[in-house]
């Protein structure tokens, strides 16, 4: 998963960055609550964890930034205490989890994988083939046919694609495209994802006929939607 | 999930963190002389967070303590877990303990 970690600590967020990669997970940390918001402002996370304590922008804030603009992002709150009051205000503001600091690595990644599973970003489900109007996506085989017709793409475009596919109706950054399709974190090369998402919606004709578009968001990414818009 | 932490991150983080305290004690001291609670249980926060999840669980715990009586603003309290903290620091950066 694509992680954005907020912790204004180094010290807590270097280790918490190292156990989450070495589960196989991309992080981005941010220290403050304004750092954040910048990130979510112009990238786009699978999960997103926040410190309650955080400068400049608490957690609160930060969860009901995300709540009015991308319901779906699974967050999770580092607590510092087990404290029931403060743990059932985090769970009514909209948090789909929470974690008591200090942070036990098992019982952490655990949890983080756990919340992952729920909200259908990671696990085995993801590879279960799913329809979409015309189209049948078949992650296993890395395929997807369009009314009954299978499309031929190459492994590299069939993977933008199913990244798209699985997260329709949500922006997907250039960096996330990037990241999980070529494996590389840095020096992103939006020509070669530019090319590619050009090349994959001319090849499922993604231009609204069959009820889905792929549509470009200046300087941000990518966000394959109803031909509605909604 | 993999199965062991990298070792040595763990190792240098806690160096640092040995590190970070000691210069923390020294805000917190200066914090306790003015009265700066809030100051106190920051720092003393943001310790126990970072000792526990690096394994340091008394230093956590002390850190916990002085937190805690740093929020009820008791300064004589706040200077005995103050000391404990240094304690257990110096327990813990003890060349056979770290």
């Amino acid at each position: 998963m694509r992680i954005l970690l907020v912790e204004d600590d180094p010290i807590q967020l270097e280790l918490a960055q190292s156990w989450l990669a070495g589960n196989g997970h991309l992080v981005v940390g941010a220290t403050s609550g304004n750092a954040a918001l910048k990130a979510l402002e112009r990238d786009s996370f699978d999960l997103a964890i926040f410190d309650w304590m955080v400068p400049d922008v608490s957690g609160q804030e930060l969860l009901r930034w995300v709540r009015k603009r991308q319901k779906r992002l699974p967050v999770m709150f580092a607590t510092s205490r087990d404290d029931e009051i403060e743990i059932a205000t985090v769970l009514n503001l909209g948090a789909d989890d929470y974690v008591v600091k200090p942070l036990r690595r098992l019982e952490f990644l655990a949890r983080v994988d756990a919340l992952g599973r729920r909200a259908g970003v990671l696990g085995t489900e993801l590879d279960d083939a799913f329809e979409l109007g015309p189209y049948r996506v078949d992650p296993r085989q890395r395929a997807i046919s369009l009314g009954g017709r299978m499309v031929k793409m190459t492994p590299r475009m069939a993977d933008v694609a199913l990244l798209l596919f699985r997260k329709r109706g949500e922006l997907v950054s250039r960096a996330q495209l990037y990241e999980q399709v070529w494996g590389q974190r840095e020096a992103l090369d939006s020509r070669t994802v530019d090319t590619h998402v050009s090349r994959l919606r001319q090849a499922l004709e993604l231009d609204g006929r069959h009820g889905w578009r792929l549509s470009a968001v200046y300087h941000h990414g990518y966000r394959l939607e109803t031909a509605s818009g909604a | 999930m993999s199965p062991l932490p990298d070792d040595s991150l763990e190792v240098l983080l806690r160096r640092k963190l040995l590190t970070r305290t000691r210069e923390d004690v020294d805000a917190m001291r200066s914090a306790l002389q003015s009265a700066e609670f809030p100051l106190v249980v920051r720092l003393a926060h943001r310790l126990a967070g970072a000792a526990g999840a690096l394994g340091l669980e008394a230093l956590s715990h002390a850190a916990r303590e002085l937190q805690r009586v740093g929020e009820r603003g008791e300064a004589p309290l706040v200077q005995a877990r103050l000391e404990a903290v240094v304690a257990e620091l110096d327990r813990v950066a003890a060349p056979r303990a770290c």
